[in-house]
Formats: C-alpha cells, sequence, structure tokens
C-alpha cells in the first residue's frame, strides 16, 4: 500500500505536475495582487477562498518539489 | 543702507558662491580625469609587482583621485544641491576606480570572465546549452543574452565585451542606485554620498564579464522600483518611536502582524496603473534572475520580505513569486546540476562556522604581501560597516528597511557555502544600503518618525568646512584602500597579450579529445573548444609544492602544458613558491619527455613528445 502511495506522489511530482502547480500559484497570486490594486470588490468569502487555495496550492508546491529532490537525488 | 539694496546684494552674494562651487566643481572634474588619461599613458603592465594594480599607477593616478574626491565634496556642498553635478563627479569617480584597470591592462583579467565567453560561445555556435558540463550552465540566462548580443553585433565570440564590462555595468548600477539613494529615507546629500560610498567600497569584484554582475543589476533594479512604489504609512503614535526596550518589542511586534505581512502599512506612491506595469517589470525581471544566477534570487526574496515587514513593500504576493520562480526553476530548470549533487545545495545549512572559516580565515594565507591585501579588504568591510552602525544611530528615518536590507543576506549564509565565496556575495547585496547607512553617520537625516539617539548637531560658522573635510577624508581613505585591493590580485589574475596567444595557440593545435594542463587556473583559458578539449589543473585548489605539480603532470600526461608569468605570480604571491620555480618546472618537463612547442615572453606552450 505504502509502495502505491509513494509511486503515486512520484508520479505527481513530476516536473508537468510541479510546473501546473506553480503557474495556478502564480495566476492566483496575479490575481490577489491585481484585485488589490485596482480596487475590485471581492467579497470576504470569495477572499478567504483566494487565500485557502493560494495556501494549499503553495503546500503542494513544497510536498511535490521535496518529493522530487527525495527520489531524484 | 535700504533693506531692498541688502537684500540684491546678498541675491548677488549668493549666485557668485554658487557658481564659484559649480566652476570649482566641473574644472576640478575636468583635472581630473586629465590625470587619469595621463596615468592610463604612462602605466606600463610589464612592470607590476607583487601588490599588482597600485605598483604602475604613478603619482598621477592618486593626485587625480584626490581631485576628483575634491570635485564631489564641493559639489555635495553646493545649495541647492544639484544633481548633474554630482552625477558628474560620481562618473568620473567611477572611471578612476573601474576603468583604470582595463584601461592600463591589455586584455580581460579574471580567468572567469574568459571562461563565461566560452560558455556564450558555444550557444552562438550550436543554439543551445552544453548539458552535465558546468553546474553555471545550469542557469543559462546571462549566457544566452550574451550569445544573442554577440550574434546581434556580427562578432565572432564575446572576448570583445570582456576588457570594458566592468566599468559599463558599474555606470549603469548608477542609475538605479541614485533611485535608491533618493527615496531611502536618508537626507538628499546622505543619499549623494552614499552612492559614491558604495563605489568607494566596492572592491568585491564581482563585476567581470558574469551572470552575478547582470543578476546584480536585477537586483538593484528590483530594489529601486519597491522604493519607488510604496512609502511607509506614519504609525499612529503621538511621539517619535525611540530606541527604548519597550518601543523596540513594539516595533518587533508590528512587523509581524498580519496587517503588516499583507502590505497594508504602506502607502502607493504611483496610481494604480503604474503600480501594475511595474509589479508586472519587476516579476519580469525576478523571473530573469531566476533563470541566470543561482544565489540572487534569494537575496531578492529575502530583500524583499525584509521590506515587506519593514513598511516599504505593499506586495506580499512578490516575496511569494520570487520564491516560487526560484525553487522552482532550481527543481525543474537546473535538475542537471543537482541530480547527484544534492550535498552541495543543502550540504552548507547551519554550517555558519564553516562557512566564516571557508570565506575569512581560509583565505587569509600566502606572501605577506597577499595577506596584505586580504586583511586590507576586511578591514575597508569592517570600517563600512562602523560607519554604517554609527549612521543607524544618528538618522532619523520613516522606516528601518536600509537596516533591515544590510542584515537580511546574512540569512543566505546559514543556508550556503557558496564555494567559500558566501560572505563576499552577502556583503556586496547589503553593500548599497551599508553605504547609505555610513553616509548618514556624516550627513544624517534629522527629523521623522523613528527618533535618532545623537543629540541635534550644534551648527557652527565653519559646520560646512567641517563636513567637507570630514567627507572628502573617508571618501578619500575608502577610495584609496579600494585602488589597492580590488587590484592587489593583478599580478596574477591580470594578462598579457603573449598569455592570451599562448593560450588560442594552444586551442589551435590541439585535437579533439587532448588535454591541456596548467599549474594554476589563472590564464585566460575557457573561451572555446567547450566540451572538444579539456583542462587539467595540477593545483587541485590547493597549493601543493612544485615537486608534487611535476609529480601531477608526470602522472597525468596532459598532451600540452601552458606555462605563463601570471601562474609563476601565483606561485610566489599565494603558494609561497621560490623565484624562477617555472623556469625550474620548465626544465625538469622538457627533461621528462615534453618539448617547447612555441614561446612568448610572458608565457611557454609545452607540447608532449620530442619535437619535429
Amino acid at each position: 500500500m505504502m509502495n502505491v502511495v509513494l509511486a503515486g506522489v512520484s508520479a505527481f511530482s513530476q516536473p508537468g505536475a510541479l510546473f501546473v502547480v506553480i503557474v495556478a500559484c502564480v495566476l492566483l497570486l496575479s490575481v490577489r495582487a491585481i484585485r488589490d490594486v485596482v480596487g475590485l470588490d471581492l467579497t470576504r468569502q470569495a477572499l478567504l477562498v483566494l487565500d485557502a487555495a493560494i495556501a494549499v496550492l503553495l503546500v503542494t508546491f513544497v510536498i511535490l518539489v521535496i518529493v522530487r529532490f527525495a527520489t531524484l537525488a | 543702507m535700504r533693506s531692498d539694496d541688502r537684500q540684491i546684494r546678498t541675491l548677488r552674494w549668493g549666485s557668485i558662491v554658487r557658481s564659484y562651487f559649480d566652476v570649482w566643481s566641473l574644472g576640478l572634474a575636468a583635472v581630473a580625469l586629465t590625470l587619469w588619461f595621463i596615468t592610463v599613458h604612462r602605466a606600463n603592465f610589464a612592470s607590476m609587482r607583487l601588490l599588482g594594480l597600485v605598483t604602475i599607477l604613478g603619482w598621477t593616478y592618486f593626485l587625480g583621485l584626490a581631485i576628483a574626491v575634491a570635485s564631489f565634496v564641493i559639489a555635495l556642498l553646493r545649495t541647492p544641491v544639484r544633481t548633474s553635478r554630482l552625477v558628474i563627479s560620481l562618473v568620473v569617480l567611477v572611471v578612476f576606480l573601474y576603468g583604470t584597470a582595463a584601461a592600463v591592462e591589455p586584455t580581460s583579467s579574471l580567468t572567469d570572465s574568459w571562461i563565461h565567453a566560452g560558455f556564450t560561445q558555444y550557444i552562438v555556435q550550436h543554439g543551445h546549452i552544453l548539458n552535465n558540463y558546468d553546474a553555471r550552465f545550469s542557469w543559462p540566462g546571462a549566457f544566452s543574452l550574451a550569445a544573442v548580443l554577440v550574434a546581434f553585433t556580427g562578432e565572432p565570440n564575446a572576448i570583445a565585451m570582456l576588457r570594458w564590462f566592468p566599468l559599463l555595468i558599474e555606470l549603469l548600477y548608477l542609475a538605479p542606485l541614485l533611485a535608491i539613494a533618493a527615496r531611502s529615507g536618508v537626507s538628499r546629500r546622505g543619499g549623494f554620498l552614499g552612492v559614491a560610498l558604495f563605489y568607494a567600497t566596492n572592491w568585491i569584484y564581482q563585476d567581470y564579464f558574469s551572470p552575478q554582475a547582470l543578476n546584480y543589476l536585477f537586483f538593484l533594479v528590483v530594489i529601486a522600483g519597491v522604493f519607488a512604489c510604496w512609502r511607509p504609512k506614519q504609525p499612529e503614535r503621538r511621539r517619535p518611536v525611540g530606541l527604548r526596550v519597550r518601543s523596540l518589542v513594539e516595533q518587533a511586534r508590528d512587523a509581524l502582524r498580519v496587517r503588516r505581512l499583507n502590505g497594508r502599512d504602506v502607502v502607493p506612491s504611483r496610481d494604480p496603473t503604474t503600480l501594475l506595469w511595474i509589479l508586472a517589470l519587476l516579476t519580469l525581471m525576478i523571473g530573469a534572475s531566476v533563470m541566470s544566477h543561482q544565489l540572487t534570487p534569494y537575496a531578492l526574496v529575502v530583500a524583499l520580505t525584509a521590506l515587506l515587514i519593514t513598511r516599504r513593500l505593499g506586495r506580499p504576493e512578490l516575496v511569494v513569486v520570487g520564491a516560487l520562480f526560484a525553487v522552482g526553476w532550481l527543481s525543474l530548470g537546473a535538475s542537471n546540476y543537482w541530480i547527484g549533487h544534492l550535498n552541495d545545495i543543502f550540504g552548507g545549512i547551519g554550517q555558519i562556522s564553516t562557512t566564516v572559516g571557508s570565506n575569512v580565515t581560509n583565505r587569509v594565507t600566502g606572501s605577506a604581501s597577499h595577506r596584505l591585501i586580504v586583511q586590507w579588504r576586511m578591514g575597508i568591510i569592517v570600517m563600512l560597516y562602523l560607519f554604517a552602525g554609527v549612521g543607524a544611530l544618528r538618522r532619523a528615518a520613516d522606516s528601518r528597511a536600509l537596516e533591515a536590507l544590510v542584515g537580511a543576506p546574512f540569512i543566505l549564509l546559514a543556508l550556503q557555502n557558496y564555494g567559500g565565496e558566501g560572505l563576499l556575495r552577502v556583503v556586496l547585496f547589503a553593500l548599497p544600503f551599508s553605504s547609505l547607512l555610513a553616509a548618514s553617520a556624516i550627513l544624517p537625516r534629522t527629523r521623522s518618525s523613528v527618533r535618532y539617539v545623537r543629540s541635534k548637531t550644534v551648527h557652527h560658522k565653519r559646520h560646512r568646512f567641517t563636513v567637507g573635510v570630514v567627507t572628502g577624508v573617508v571618501l578619500l581613505a575608502f577610495s584609496l584602500g579600494t585602488t589597492v585591493v580590488r587590484g592587489g590580485n593583478d599580478a596574477y589574475e591580470a594578462f598579457s597579450l603573449g598569455e592570451v596567444s599562448a593560450v588560442n595557440f594552444t586551442y589551435s593545435h590541439a585535437r579533439a579529445g587532448q588535454v591541456i594542463g596548467v599549474v594554476s587556473a589563472y590564464l585566460p583559458l575557457g573561451q572555446r573548444d567547450l566540451g572538444t578539449v579539456d583542462i587539467f589543473i595540477a593545483d587541485g585548489q590547493s597549493t601543493p609544492t612544485p615537486r608534487a605539480v611535476l609529480e601531477t603532470f608526470s602522472k597525468k600526461r596532459p598532451h600540452w602544458i601552458v606555462l605563463s608569468r601570471s601562474q609563476e605570480a601565483w606561485g610566489e604571491i599565494v603558494a609561497g613558491y621560490p623565484r624562477d620555480w617555472i623556469k625550474t618546472l620548465q626544465a625538469q618537463l622538457v627533461k621528462d619527455s615534453y618539448h617547447v612547442a612555441a614561446r612568448w615572453p610572458t608565457a611557454t606552450v609545452l607540447e608532449l613528445g620530442q619535437g619535429k
């Protein structure tokens, strides 16, 4: 079971997946920055969802990088 | 006398004094430049001795430098300050400190600049990098840019860019430095003096043709952009913040509040559209930095974090994007480098004493002249930081961003030794800000929300004269020190045309797969035939005895060996070899089945086998 999980995580940490996570995170961060700078009105809930999504993507990014280093080094 | 007449006389006298300053400032700058040209014309590279560049400069250089400093000080003390006069004086100072070596030495110094020309040449010829050849090829952005320029200008290679690159890039640094100085919260005159002190103390010599020189420009532009876009929101306090413990604790707590980390404690200095465009450009610049240098992106991330905490950055997203790009490139784009070498990246984490040892203690070796140069280098930085400490106490500020920017790069030392150069790079990243603080020791800003410690200076009659003398003495002392230490290794780091010819001869005659042997890396090597002709360096990045060098060559038997004046100087200055050691080595190699293939006054090429 553990081997299957590790194989799955390892496959997910391939360059394509990591790249997608980076792009998604940068897009959401851009939305956050643009919203604030141009004064786009988002509800409090929408802002919380945006921040939560960014946090999840960042954690995913860190995990993927660690797994990539661990499996390839 | 009527009061109208008195006012008219005062105005006339004021304009006479101002034009007196202008004439003297510009006139002295012109005299200084003339003396510089005379110095360059009279200097004889062949007579350089153990202390390097300073041994061939002559009195005209030192007099010219003193006059250039005087020109700057006079322009600085003019009321009102005229930016154009100060910029002219600064440019003259930069020419003295960074243009002299290029003008005097017959070709570009520093082996690494030639190696980088070789990387560029490979990309020009093949259209791609050479995988698994060198760690630097995993961050190929700067080399790719250089390859585009080489192709665009129609040059056969990048060698034409090497010699004057340091002067050019230092002049390019001037604009972002002035922008940082104008908006960092120091006094106006203190800002200009800070920029002058930056140039007067930058002996670190990372401005040769290299990715780090280009990335330092990115670093300065990003920081300048942030300073230009946001200013601190004034705190809701009745009295200015001082240095009492309670006040410091309160400041530290404020720095870590969510509001501060969300960038809410700043006021934008630009309209939203301009801000967006600048943010986009800064993001692009961080992206370019990430693909072209290993260290600068991380220095940018810690600097931006420091600016966020000290109320100078209004967008925390820039920090996160910078970290994402940097780690993302390392994980994806630079995998060729770290696969199998992960310890090179992470092995130094927490090894601060080892890092300091390899950066400081291990460098104080070699001959007395070499140790003197190293000690002077450390002395300049220590003096600068002492001045910076005084400046931090004396100045009033609207935020402590400068102090944070001086300290932040040192976090990198806890993470990476960077091949024994970590401390140098960290000091370089902190240098613009430590220079501005050092300038504040002499010309502090006196009014702001963060209160300074020292009581107000009493302005006596000769105050301006005293400040002028102190400024001139400090600036001249640092400039002289930097002149000595920056060129202090040029006896072995600078190359003659004969040495260039010897290396080119060897490359032209070496076949693919053959090895060129050298005693130490101090030769203009690596600029061509990347991946086809290997270089073997007998010193193994240490200082073996001449006998051990001979044994290494006998074992390895490189097909070609290049012996040169620069390597001979390295042997005497750094490795402590006896005089004429290289002649002895050559004689022993000739006995041991090598023959002299070609000879110049400053270099000899040996080829394996009996001659024709």
